[in-house]
């Protein structure tokens, strides 16, 4: 957009001023401390002019893993007005796996079929025992076999190497999803080797906790830290319902925290000026329409279903499943293991774990009666805990400090 | 959440969907090319999440990216090291020298 074109856009000099601010503080890079400060004010100063309009409390959500740790880890959530909240949405597809499909995994791995999986999903703990195993790492110390992957190529060239019956347990987002679909589409997956595909979407996850929250806080106004990496291949486009359907301000942000607060302070002008749009501030890497080959990939080789999240139940157009020019690589067909229906989802998080209320934002880490009492990055009980990703876990390593304690000693607050 | 590792691309078989990366140890790895291709060539820098690259990003996206991890590696009381800065620093030099020019 050019310099005039901003300027059209703007509707009062008050308006233009902050967003020319905006704009400027767009180039610089890294915590510098004088732009956290300055950013930390004009916050500061949006969310009291919300307040003078008569808006109470304004509640933003992240949605990606990165953004929270960032959060998190600069101590974000110190810096902001009394009115505004931080919360972290679903953010991590480890933790919405169900533990059906956990349970498949271990069951597969004792009857002599290989499983690939990444670290984290392999410490997932389901909620029933199978040969008395909770979770792939269980299943692998009484003999099943398991074996560890980074990534989809490694399980490839495994399978293409040892020639077993074998099955890669497909965990992910948007972003590994393309990587998953160029490899079926150009036919280098072994005729030896499944895929049971956990593939989530995140844009029905953000409405449905939109939903929810709005449903709970009716006096309250919302805003969205859209996710980076997953916009790179969606496009900016994806998150536009939120702010034409729903009425919420809609920024993507880069990962630094000087991304975060100027999509904070981004969310609060729009806000205050009773507008919603979908901004890309994360202009170095992610584009209205996102990567359409990559898109194009993904619709070609899976379709999208009705999937269930761990803890929160059936969304909606939420899952990719393969498609039926790929079922013979298709897990669930080929070991006819059922998807789970809204008729037979149960709840499938341990007792007392709150990780499917974490995920939608409804409760914070801190709300879990288990959080760093009995469970601990080291021994972790939820699926929130377990991945690297999810919110408890980032809240258990990387929390308070840093960015904001320079930030309250620049302004003398002690 | 979509922790991506940055990396040189080495060079790529489109027709299987294949690229290898460098990620900063000299092995070139086989990764999957989940972006549009016409965007990578041998020296790009690309992002990497679970095997997959997911994006390219340019040498002031390499620096954010380092500051970002450097702090990551800082706070999980892992030691500020002079391995990481000349581990960008390579992947820097090795991109520059494969794209055939010396852009600094």
């Amino acid at each position: 957009m050019s310099m005039d074109e901003k300027k059209l856009e703007a509707t009062s000099s008050g308006e233009l001023a902050e967003r020319d601010f905006l704009d400027k503080l767009e180039g610089a890079f890294r915590s510098n401390i004088h732009v956290a400060v300055s950013l930390r004010n004009l916050i500061h100063r949006l969310a009291e002019k919300a307040l003078m309009r008569g808006i109470g409390r304004i509640v933003i959500m992240d949605f990606c893993g990165t953004h929270e740790w960032s959060i998190v880890h600069f101590g974000i959530r110190s810096l902001m007005p009394r009115n505004v909240e931080l919360v972290a949405g679903p953010g991590c597809p480890v933790c919405v796996t169900p533990s059906k499909y956990i349970e498949y995994a271990v069951k597969l791995s004792f009857e002599g079929i290989t499983v690939y999986t990444y670290g984290d999903a392999y410490r997932l703990k389901s909620l029933r025992p199978i040969n008395g195993a909770y979770s792939l790492q269980e299943a692998r110390s009484d003999g099943a076999s398991v074996q560890v992957v980074t990534s989809f190529i490694d399980a490839i060239r495994l399978a293409n190497m040892s020639g077993r019956e074998s099955v890669f347990l497909g965990i992910g987002f948007e972003t590994v999803a393309p990587g998953y679909a160029v490899a079926f589409k150009k036919n280098i997956v072994p005729g030896n080797l499944a895929f049971l595909s956990q593939v989530k979407l995140t844009p029905p996850a953000m409405r449905l906790s939109l939903e929810l929250l709005m449903k709970e806080k009716l006096d309250y106004r919302f805003g969205v830290i859209a996710p980076g990496h997953v916009s790179t291949i969606t496009g900016a486009k994806a998150w536009s319902f939120a702010s034409e359907e729903m009425g919420i301000p809609v920024v993507i942000a880069g990962f630094e925290p000087i991304d975060v607060l100027i999509a904070i302070a981004e969310i609060l002008r729009q806000i205050v000026n009773n507008e919603s749009k979908t901004v890309i501030e994360y202009r170095r890497a992610v584009t209205w329409s996102g990567d359409e080959e990559a898109q194009r990939n993904i619709n070609e080789v899976f379709t999208t279903i009705d999937d269930a999240w761990r803890g929160i139940g059936i969304i909606p157009r939420s899952g990719l499943e393969l498609s039926d020019r790929y079922a013979s690589h298709n897990a669930f067909e080929k070991y006819s293991l059922k998807r789970i229906s809204s008729d037979d989802w149960e709840y499938d998080l341990p007792r007392g774990c709150k990780c499917g209320l974490v995920t939608l934002g409804k409760a914070k880490p801190t709300d879990c009666p288990l959080f760093m009492k009995a469970c601990t990055p080291d021994r972790p009980i939820g699926p929130c805990m377990v991945s690297v990703e999810g919110t408890c876990s980032i809240w258990a390593r990387f929390g308070g400090g840093g960015l904001a304690d320079e930030v309250a000693r620049s302004l003398e607050v002690y | 959440m979509c922790w991506g590792v940055p990396g040189v691309l080495i060079d790529m078989e489109p027709e299987k969907g294949i690229a290898r990366v460098d990620f900063g140890d000299g092995v070139p790895r086989e990764v999957l090319i989940g972006i549009t291709g016409e965007r990578l060539e041998r020296g790009s820098l690309v992002i990497v999440h679970a095997g997959v690259i997911i994006s390219t990003i340019d040498e002031k996206g390499l620096v954010e990216t380092y500051s970002l991890l450097s702090d990551l590696m800082r706070e999980a009381g892992e030691q500020e090291d002079e391995g990481m800065r000349s581990y960008y620093d390579y992947l820097l030099r090795l991109s520059r020298q494969l794209r055939g020019g010396d852009s600094s």
